[in-house]
């Protein structure tokens, strides 16, 4: 047995032998103190199947009737990094007992009081990864402080992390009439967020927060375009720069407001209801310690897009409900502002107006399955297009399998 | 609901002079210490209004503020670890006069803390596993779960802010909320976990009750929490192909999973076979289909291995055929009438015929829209009367009778002139004195915006009732009519409301004691 990733073609010894027995079998152990892991699970897989089994309370586990072949083999535990083996044919001939070794998790531990010196109760600590391809931070594992404010960050795979406390109190529930405070702080300040080296198995205690909570801010403005002031109604978003403390809000005959927004730096994104007219408008704020008012956001018109859906009935094109095509520029994120859709009429055709960017399309899975599609006559490839400023009008066809002939 | 509590405001509120200065005081009940960093409310009591006093304590448990508005206040005290005793279940009424300086004293009782330590079967600790206690709810909800705690890497978890009392306690743990602490796994694991009573019991009669007194921390002995993989209950469906088909499974037993309803459901695919992953248990299985068919219950005792070869049939469900009739000789359509059973709304043609399907066997009408001053007098199902909105159904088509009437009474309640500044009534509930007294049953009323003084009911059916008449402080009780009624009938008059009568009676403001 070799294991993969980093320690690819390292033979996993035999720990002991076992007569007569098929298959295979093996043993879970924590790679630093060689005890066994009970209740680990192990699983094999080949492309097309894959079977699990858990440890028992010495750690041992058995694929009696596994066929002689090539498998690969992961172990998992809570409080392990998950391991991945790769079985070959000798580990059944041999008859040994293959051993698997786990690496446990690193863990944070610490306290969370406010300026006075009070613990905190119920305030969330979260390891950051490093930001994703999107550019976004990515909280790992989260615990909850208790009634004494003490915290314990566990399931931690070796790495670099950054620290984030967050704390909310007030309006419980909405017969709760305590104004509501907030606090966010990163262990070594905003600006410069320390990092934290977790290595297999480490424990890093002490690490305390002191967090000031303060009553969140609304934020209040005025959306207009070049020619006045924007009657229709709009949707805005509010984030960090990466992301963070992403709720929306809603404007209406010009004016918006949006609550609950912790001191911080934010793009506010901000767009009109009709698909076909949309227009688009952001602007950044910093929040302190109060109510922000007069801002404005300045709304452009977006980029036309024009299109029609082939290869369905009027009738299954109405079986789709909020959209019949999705325009995602940034999948596996929650803000909608990334997100479009079209409805298409009962002769397929629709309309939309995008902001610049790369968008994915989609369509409703209700209407069927993309097969094939076309801008401006050019093949679309991996279900991408292009919006760039300065382009006339495109024309987006697309040729969708309805779901009965699938 | 805020929109009830914003609605049912109605003290009047008064701009203070500039020097109206209030000190509330917050203590230790039990030891009478000051408590520091409390947050405190003083609240006109409107929302709509909106005139506020909030802050914090300081060392000393004191909030000092000068007051923009004078006249009744709610006090509302929140720290963590205690609640407020001596005012209503919303907080503490307190009078704010005009110019002159206020004191008042909230005091809190110190609440307690369940601690311990969740062990595996082999003695390892079970991270992430849910502690909860539980207390007895009501028929939906047989045991209710109001403190919780999540274990650490250490299988430890402190419940805190547990009022004073006895407490069994659930435990329970299962690997799909693993995503709610770290990220997920780049790999598909079978599902594990388990759910035990404390400390180790799988029915009440085996399990431990624990006591927590007032301020006390109590450390209990090891759970142990048996963590099994799931296991797959498969069969099929018959007839064979089905058209958008589900299966559930419902744990047996009382429902006290926290996280977890303890039901799981999937859809029966095309050739009528289905595969529903549970945890070990004992399972109430059942099928329906989306034309409303359903099948009977089947019990499955799901502990130790996958169970295979199970067969369902889907029967004719619980078909209502309906009518709604009026009581006289009045002529009414119909058609606008709204009533669902826990479903859509049901499609009444002008003379009252309707046709649907219920979901199961036990459902609740909810019937709207009708004229001013009518009541439901009488359903009738399969020709026996019911009291209260809840239906049983036989398998296969019931008859369902409404009779409405257009003789429902009015009573006017007008609350009885206080002292100024007094707590003002700002809610009132008629409580029948006989038959089901819930929610349902209650008819309750809000004070007007334009501060109108009296409260007044439509469509009352004839019946005895006690008037309730609450003031901010105490109106959630409208919440648990029945414990409401139970406990302080007596302190609220009785009045008989006959067919089509309408009333008008004086009634005091309702003094709840002190909780």
């Amino acid at each position: 047995m070799k294991i993969y990733g980093a320690l690819l073609g390292f033979s996993v010894a035999a720990i002991a032998a076992i007569a007569g027995e098929s298959g295979i079998f093996g043993r879970a152990i924590n790679a630093q103190t060689h005890e066994p892991v009970r209740r680990a699970i192990i699983k094999i897989y080949t492309p097309k199947q894959q079977w699990d089994e858990f440890t028992d309370g010495e750690g041992r586990f058995r694929f009696p009737q596994l066929v002689r072949a090539e498998y690969t083999l992961i172990g998992h535990r809570d409080g392990y990094t998950d391991r991945a083996y790769k079985v070959e044919l000798s580990d059944f001939d041999e008859g040994k007992e293959l051993a698997i070794e786990l690496r446990p998790q690193g863990l944070v531990t610490g306290k969370v009081v406010n300026g006075s010196g009070h613990p905190l109760q119920r305030a969330r600590i979260e390891a950051l990864d490093s930001r994703n391809s999107n550019g976004q931070i990515q909280a790992v594992s989260n615990a909850e402080t208790n009634d004494v404010g003490e915290y314990r960050l566990s399931g931690l795979d070796p790495g670099t992390y950054r620290l984030r406390a967050t704390y909310r109190e007030g309006r419980e529930d909405e017969f709760d009439p305590t104004p509501m405070t907030t606090a966010t702080s990163y262990l070594g300040g905003k600006e410069k967020p320390a990092e934290i080296v977790v290595t297999s198995g480490s424990v890093n205690r002490g690490i305390d927060f002191v967090l000031n909570d303060v009553r969140p801010a609304t934020v209040r403005g005025t959306l207009r375009t070049e020619s006045g002031v924007v009657h229709e109604r709009a949707t805005l978003w509010i984030a960090s720069q990466t992301g963070e403390g992403g709720h929306n809000g809603f404007g209406q005959d010009g004016r918006f407001a949006i609550g609950d927004v912790g001191p911080g730096t934010y793009t506010i994104s901000a767009h009109t209801i009709d698909e076909r007219t949309r227009q688009f408008g952001t602007t950044s704020v910093t929040v302190k310690d109060s109510d922000v008012d007069g801002i404005e956001i300045l709304l452009q018109p977006g980029l036309k897009l024009e299109g029609q859906i082939r290869g369905l009935t009027e009738q299954q094109i109405e079986n789709s409900k909020i959209g019949s095509v999705y325009f995602n520029r940034r999948p596996g994120l929650l803000n909608p502002m990334d997100f479009g859709s079209a409805k298409a009429d009962a002769d397929g055709t629709f309309a939309v107006s995008l902001e610049p960017g790369e968008y994915t399309i989609s369509v409703d899975p209700r209407l069927g399955k993309l097969q094939s599609g076309t801008l401006d006559s050019k093949p679309i490839v991996n279900w991408k297009i292009k919006m760039e400023p300065g382009t006339a009008g495109k024309r987006l066809i697309l040729v969708v399998q309805p779901e009965a002939q699938q | 609901m805020r929109n009830i509590l914003a609605a049912l405001v109605s003290l009047a509120v008064a701009v203070a002079q500039p020097a109206t200065p209030v000190r509330i005081q917050v203590i230790n009940s039990l030891t009478k210490a000051p408590l520091a960093g409390a947050s405190v409310t003083v609240d006109s009591a409107g929302l709509q209004n909106s005139a506020k006093i909030t802050g914090r304590t300081g060392d000393n448990g004191v909030l000092e503020k000068n007051s923009p508005f004078f006249g009744s206040a709610l006090i509302t005290v929140r720290i963590h670890g205690f609640r407020m005793i001596g005012g209503g279940m919303m907080g503490k009424i307190a009078e704010i006069q005009n110019g002159k300086p206020s004191e008042t004293t909230v005091e809190m009782l110190p609440l307690g803390v369940l601690a311990g330590r969740v062990l595996d079967q082999y003695g390892d600790p079970v991270r992430h596993a849910i502690v909860s206690t539980l207390q007895t709810g009501n028929d939906a909800e047989p045991y209710r779960s109001l403190f919780a705690a999540t274990t650490d890497d250490l299988g430890e978890y402190r419940i805190a802010d547990v009022e004073p009392g006895s407490y069994h306690l659930a435990v329970e743990y299962t690997s799909r909320d693993e995503h709610n602490y770290t990220r997920q796994s780049r790999y598909q694991w079978p599902e594990f976990g388990g759910l035990i009573l404390f400390p180790d019991a799988s029915d009440f009669s085996h399990a431990q009750q624990v006591k927590v007194g007032s301020g006390e921390t109590v450390r209990l002995a090891d759970g142990r929490l048996p963590i099994e993989r799931s296991v797959t209950i498969s069969g099929h469906l018959k007839p064979g192909k089905t058209d958008g088909a589900m299966i559930s499974a419902q744990r047996a037993g009382p429902r006290i999973n926290r996280h977890q309803p303890g039901a799981m459901s999937t859809h029966i695919a095309a050739d009528g076979s289905f595969n529903i992953e549970v945890l070990p248990g004992e399972y109430t299985l059942k099928a329906s289909d989306r034309s409303g068919k359903i099948s009977p219950s089947l019990t499955v005792d799901a502990r130790d291995k996958n169970i295979t070869g199970v067969e369902l049939a889907l029967g004719p469900g619980y078909q209502i055929s309906g009518r709604i009739v009026v009581d006289g000789p009045t002529r009414q359509d119909f058609s606008k009438v709204i009533l669902n059973f826990m479903s859509e709304p049901v499609k009444i043609d002008s003379s009252g015929t309707f046709h649907t399907t219920a979901p199961d066997s036990k459902v609740r009408y909810i019937i709207q829209g009708l004229p001013e001053d009518w009541y439901v007098k009488d359903v009738r199902v399969l020709g026996r009367s019911i009291a209260g909105r809840n239906l049983e159904l036989a398998p296969g088509e019931s008859d369902v009778l409404f009779t409405l009437s257009p003789k429902g009474g009015r009573v006017e309640i007008f609350p009885e002139r206080t002292d100024p500044g007094a707590s003002e009534p700002a809610m009132c509930a008629l409580l029948p004195e006989d038959g089901i007294v819930d929610v349902n049953s209650m008819l309750a009323a809000q004070r007007g915006a334009d501060l109108s003084a009296n409260f007044v009911f439509h469509s009352v059916p004839p019946g005895s009732y006690r008037v309730f008449l609450l003031d901010v402080s105490n109106f959630t009780w409208l919440f648990r009519p029945d414990v409401l009624l139970e406990k302080y009938r007596n302190l609220a008059p009785l009045i008989i409301v006959t067919e089509g009568e309408q009333k008008r009676t004086t009634v005091r403001l309702t003094k709840l004691p002190e909780e």
